[in-house]
């Protein structure tokens, strides 16, 4: 419980630092946003209107908690190149990504359990060693190369998909899961390439444990030392990288969103950064950061969970 | 005891070797310079005059990915001097003087890396604009975490060693410890972290002239060579397989080397232990 308790109070002082960094970033930038959005037609009275708006004339501190609140309340300011509501849009753009990092999660975690117990259970033969030669091949193939191979491949060969053609859920539920799985796939790769390249090498190194041959001696079946002693040790560790590689997948759902036309939070950053539209970037990075932060501290949470012996250092 | 060829130190080697005989024949047999167009030689199929192929401008792709060689080159080895000075030189104070200042330089360490790192490489780009000198200002931001941390795990493992308190009684100064006794000794892992870094800066750089946020055209960069590409996928398909496959095979190179340079690391520690 004090574990825990700690845990909490430390990730809410992270989050509490990043949204000061953020919104002190985007305080430094040059350009007043008034101007801005007002562009051309500026008159003073609408300069005036709107600073009083944004309450851009109120002292640093106060637009901070300003900020704040309106997050809590739900309030995100309006976007500047949408001329709407932050919220709004976060809404309709927040399902896609989730669905894509969900699916690029269950492919990540499919692929790399089977192959990483397959290579720890082999890691001495060659078998083994060819898994983890193809997974340093992949570890150095960027994400979105691999969206091009898979669109050369899959509808320039094959013609069994349509790239560029974003399907709405409203539309048809099955083409919208269709669609993501060429890029959760191209997501999930270079990723799975690390964990299983770990999990196997922690497989192997907890099959040379005492309380292996113990299993083996008392006459547990070889699947059974495998599934029931031996991985469930040797997950531990990779639960830790669980944090990392949600991380990587926000990182490569920006890329992968571009190239496949996905109407998500990376497409939106990108056009953000692209419009110069503050107020949205501003909660962006608070929203992402904030969601590897949350992230973090749940894994930390499931970590203690499975695993007693750990404390805080 | 046979000695063991190293795997992975050798495929290294070997796929720079490809890339420097690459480099060498697109700078003797090659004429073009990287921004020539040759208008009625577009979208040239890979041939014996144009070895890659051409793009939609008729520039000879083979000349622009070596150019492109070059700056991701330019740009990465700048990253990892900055990233590496500056991280390790925090790593070990974190690690040298620890409590206070070491939770203080961990905590900050711990803030940059709760945004991914695409994340935070986007909102400096926001704040101080698109330019070749920018991006190295941006990835070095990017990387002194990871030097950090591995300069503060090593400094934490030897400055209680023997060699070290013998130096203190000798009389030597924190720094001259730091950096005369301590980096020679932890020299080989920092080694290993420079390389896989530069791997890692060299997909960061590609990642970002990708996103039209790195270097700008009409010079070439092997990301952005790979942008375009996109819009003549089925016209051109070697105007993106090529640029792809040069990245590969440099980041292939470095990840290579830094995991031979820890199996040599991991077998000197073997042998010591047998001794």
């Amino acid at each position: 419980m004090k574990y825990i308790f700690t845990k909490l109070l430390m990730s809410v002082g992270v989050l509490i630092v990043i949204s000061i960094l953020v919104f002190a970033t985007f305080q430094i930038l040059p350009g007043d946003p008034v101007n801005v959005i007002l562009g051309t037609n500026s008159t003073p009275e609408r300069v005036e209107q709107l600073t009083k708006q944004l309450s851009l004339d109120k002292p640093l501190y106060e637009r901070y908690l300003l900020l704040i609140q309106g997050i809590f309340r739900g309030d995100l300011g309006v976007s500047i190149k949408y001329q709407m509501p932050v919220s709004q849009i976060l809404s309709s753009r927040l399902p896609v990504t989730i669905t894509l990092a969900v699916m690029s999660l269950i492919f990540i975690v499919s692929i790399s359990y089977l192959m990483g117990l397959i290579a720890g259970k082999n890691y001495d033969n060659i078998v083994g060693k060819c898994i983890v030669g193809i997974c340093n091949f992949f570890t150095a193939v960027p994400s979105y190369f691999l969206c091009i191979l898979m669109i050369i491949i899959f509808s320039l060969i094959l013609k069994v998909f349509q790239t560029g053609s974003f399907i709405a859920y409203s539309d048809s539920p099955l083409g919208y899961f269709t669609y993501f799985i060429l890029p959760a796939f191209s997501i999930a790769i270079p990723n799975s390439a690390m964990l299983i390249k770990f999990l196997s090498g922690s497989i192997y190194d907890q099959s040379k444990q005492e309380y292996i041959r113990t299993a083996r001696s008392k006459g547990a079946s070889e699947m059974r030392v495998l599934i029931h002693h031996n991985v469930k040790n040797a997950l531990i560790p990779a639960v830790t990288m669980l944090g990392m590689i949600i991380a990587d997948i926000l990182c490569g759902s920006i890329v992968v969103e571009q190239i496949f036309n996905i109407p998500g939070i990376g497409r939106l950053l990108i056009t953000s950064i692209g419009a110069r539209d503050f107020p949205m970037l501003q909660i962006l990075s608070m929203f992402i950061a904030a969601v590897v932060v949350i992230i973090n501290f749940t894994v930390d949470i499931i970590f203690k969970l499975i695993d007693p012996r750990v404390r805080i250092e | 005891m046979k000695r063991k060829v190293n795997i992975y130190l050798l495929s290294g080697i070997i796929i720079c070797g490809f890339l420097i005989l690459l480099i060498l024949y697109s700078s003797i047999a090659v004429q073009t310079t990287m921004n020539e167009m040759q208008v009625n030689n577009r979208f040239a199929k890979p041939s014996m005059t144009n070895l890659l192929g051409t793009d939609n401008f008729g520039r000879d792709i083979l000349v622009r990915i070596i150019a492109g060689l070059w700056r991701t080159l330019f740009v990465a080895v700048f990253t990892v001097l900055l990233g590496a000075m500056i991280g390790f030189s925090l790593g070990a104070i974190a690690g040298w003087y620890g409590k206070g200042v070491d939770v203080v330089i961990m905590k900050l360490i711990e803030i940059i890396t709760a945004f991914p790192w695409l994340l935070l490489a986007l909102i400096i780009i926001a704040v101080i604009g698109i330019s070749d000198l920018n991006i190295i200002v941006v990835l070095t931001i990017v990387f002194i975490p990871s030097f950090t941390r591995i300069s503060r795990s090593c400094l934490l493992k030897h400055k209680n060693l023997e060699y070290v308190s013998g130096a203190r009684m000798a009389g030597a100064s924190t720094l001259r410890i730091i950096f005369v006794h301590i980096f020679p000794n932890i020299s080989t892992e920092l080694l290993a972290a420079i390389t896989i870094g530069f791997a890692n800066a060299i997909l960061s750089e590609a990642t970002l002239s990708f996103l039209g946020l790195g270097i700008q055209p009409p010079d070439p960069s092997l990301g952005r060579m790979l942008y375009e590409a996109q819009s003549y996928l089925f016209k051109a398909p070697w105007m993106a397989i090529m640029p792809g496959l040069t990245i590969i095979m440099l980041v292939l190179a470095f990840n290579n080397i830094s995991y031979g340079i820890m199996q040599w690391l991991n077998e000197q520690h073997e042998s010591k232990e047998i001794f």
